[in-house]
């Protein structure tokens, strides 16, 4: 009873958190790009089309449809998808503590790994509804199947890892990771491995027929092997990469860089300490297997995002865990706290004004005003081009005209030459789409100068809301005479 | 038989204390040289006319110095160089060369190289750390100096080649030792 009345009082402490870190941007609205092209893809299944059938996004089919479903939800109300990714964390947070609680359950076991973890992405460069936190749903899932004692056990590990990689690819290697674990503690199982292996692949099953019953199987090949495969051409740096990153962190806010690096340094000290007294610790040693496959993870993706890290940042939170002595336990609980404070005082004042101004949110989102003006000068057959502010195809519910839906994948030479060579886009696929003579052409510089148009004035759009990261962010558009 | 063992836990244990001292003697004479080294290019550089600056010859504690000779005020920036293939580069972290006068100012370059620097912490620490609590190489007083002392020397000598990396890697190795003595 009293530890049902302690969840619950952390539950709400978590709750509270959430709220006051995450709601410190929703005024924004774009924190960043990824998101308004998962939500612009995922529209392709409310027209009863299939991502990559007309429509291009760099990631696996599911998590349109996840974002299709956040839209049908929220009636495309893109400030309660933000909330929606906020009830992700929370989510999350209260997997994490209930997860392994078998080797080790008292209060500061149970709840510094979600702290940590809230503490670690409490920046807003971890405040959009990025795939990763849906990705970490679906391994929180695998970590709590992996200590149940079910019959389906392995099934249900390898389905939910399985749908995770239909969310981000790259999360494929944590199929690795699961078959690792479950061969670890008592040598390799046959039975186990192919159980996992085919509860992975029953999602896959199931995606594969739906673009081969549709006649999309080379499109799904192509986005799903061929397109990921060439991301390992690109020219990138694992070591540079994670220094920037810490770099970052570190001036961002030292607590919370510190208590990253005694995390790193406790599940290696922990992984010395078992191999010399050879203690067999299967919790520590899945830890240590999902942390080495997150940061796996990370580099495979070779692009250096931070948001690359967040599987790293979760399963890193968990070292922690199995801290014993009191007295460490006490630095850790103070440095969280001073965090929290820190945390909470330069997120709390943004906070405040979007809690008063919650029902106008949305109305004041700039791109949200411009489409709502445009809705009635569009007729349904018409089409539109946009590069930059593709948020103004989610309003309109309309596909770009061009295959690509991100605006940053037209400077991705090595996903641009597969497109081309399965002929999904043009040598100039910019001015190839212009010459398809839109109704709207939205576009990321102002030199396009046609007489058949006319530039639309967005004078009175506060550009303050329109992207987090510039100040003067580029919105240009151009409406057909 | 039991006192086999114990004259050869004596007799590797007094082995490794050479090790030790190589490592110190090594530390003591490089921190020695480039003091030397240091005020040597002080000196040196105030006739810039006649002024040599050889192939690295002369080592450098920060690139911030900024010192006026007479009119002429010093300036060194930073330059990351290779070390391999060019092995030969490997006496050059930490030193100045290519000097050039500019607007009535000193200028030359400081080499560095990270990468190698923040390698060379990250093996010596992890290694010590492994010789220590899992083959039990020195006693703990000779591990704990060994540690702060190479570090020392690392910091002072690379100065220049130092980053948030490297501080990690010490912070980290340090943080380990921390939990070998207090949590275990």
């Amino acid at each position: 009873m009293k530890l049902k009345t302690q969840n619950i009082a952390f539950y709400l402490f978590v709750l509270i958190q959430v709220v006051n870190i995450q709601f410190s941007t929703h005024h924004v609205e774009t924190l960043d790009w990824d998101v308004n092209a998962f939500l612009v893809t995922g529209l392709e299944y409310g027209r009863g089309n299939l991502p990559y059938e007309f429509q291009y996004e760099n990631k696996p089919p599911l998590l349109f449809l996840i974002f299709y479903f956040f839209s049908l939800i929220t009636n495309s109300n893109l400030f309660y998808i933000k909330i929606i990714n906020d009830i992700l964390i929370l989510l999350i947070l209260i997997m994490m503590s209930n997860l392994y609680k078998k080797s080790v359950d008292d209060v500061f076991s149970r709840y510094t790994p979600p702290l940590l973890f809230l503490l670690f992405t409490s920046n807003v460069w971890f405040h959009p509804n990025y795939s990763e936190y849906l990705v970490i749903v679906f391994l929180a899932l695998a970590q709590i199947f992996n200590h149940t004692n079910l019959k389906s056990q392995n099934i249900l590990i390898g389905f939910s890892v399985g749908l995770a990689s239909l969310i981000n690819i790259g999360s494929s290697l944590f199929l690795i990771s699961f078959l690792l674990i479950i061969n670890l503690e008592k040598g390799l199982r046959l039975f186990k491995t192919i159980t996992l292996i085919l509860g992975f692949s029953i999602p896959h099953i199931l995606f594969l027929t739906a673009y081969w019953y549709n006649n999309l199987l080379e499109e799904y090949i192509m986005a799903t092997v061929h397109v990921p495969l060439s991301y390992t051409n690109s020219d990138f740096s694992f070591t540079y990469a994670l220094t920037v990153f810490l770099t970052a962190l570190k001036n961002y806010d030292l607590y919370i860089y510190s208590l990253l690096l005694i995390s790193i340094a406790f599940l290696i000290y922990k992984t010395f300490r078992n191999t010399i007294y050879k203690i067999n610790e299967p919790e520590h040693y899945e830890i240590l297997i999902l942390c080495i496959s997150s940061l796996l993870f990370f580099y495979v993706a070779g692009k250096g995002y931070y948001h690359h890290l967040i599987l790293f940042l979760y399963f890193i939170s968990f070292s922690t865990k199995w801290i014993s002595k009191n007295l460490n336990k006490l630095i850790i609980i103070l440095i969280i706290f001073i965090s929290l404070i820190g945390a909470n005082m330069s997120a709390f004042q943004m906070t405040k004004t979007n809690l008063r101004n919650f029902d106008n949110i949305q109305s004041n989102y700039p791109i949200y005003q411009i489409a709502s003006n445009l809705k009635s000068k569009i007729s349904t057959n018409e089409i539109i081009f946009s590069t930059h502010n593709i948020l103004l195809l989610y309003y309109l519910d309309k596909p770009n005209s061009s295959y690509i839906v991100h605006p940053a994948l037209y400077d991705y030479e090595e996903i641009t030459s597969e497109l081309k060579l399965f002929k999904k886009v043009a040598n100039d696929e910019i001015k190839n789409n212009i010459q398809k003579s839109p109704k709207i052409i939205e576009l990321s510089n102002d030199e396009f100068i046609s007489g058949d148009y006319i530039k639309l004035k967005t004078d009175n759009v506060n550009k303050n809301l329109l992207n987090y990261w510039s100040k003067d962010p580029p919105l240009n558009i151009y409406i057909k005479k | 038989m039991e006192s086999i063992t114990k004259r050869f836990q004596t007799t590797k244990i007094y082995k490794f204390d050479y090790l030790f001292y190589f490592f110190l003697i090594i530390a003591i004479l490089s921190i020695f040289f480039n003091v030397l080294n240091y005020f040597n290019l002080k000196e040196s550089i105030q006739d810039f006319d006649k002024f040599d600056s050889g192939f690295c010859e002369y080592f450098i504690i920060t690139p911030s110095l900024q010192s006026q000779i007479e009119n002429k005020s010093i300036k060194f920036s930073k330059k990351d160089i290779y070390v391999f293939p060019e092995l030969e580069n490997l006496k050059c972290i930490g030193r100045v060369g290519e000097f050039y006068i500019e607007n009535n100012q000193i200028k030359g370059y400081v080499y560095t190289n990270t990468k190698l620097v923040n390698n060379i912490i990250l093996i010596f620490n992890f290694s010590q750390i492994i010789f220590h609590y899992f083959f039990n190489f020195y006693t703990k007083k000779k591990f704990y100096s060994l540690l702060c002392f190479v570090n020392l020397i690392l910091f002072f000598n690379f100065y220049n080649s130092i980053n948030l990396v490297s501080y990690n890697f010490l912070f980290t190795s340090f943080l380990i030792i921390y939990f070998f003595e207090n949590e275990a």
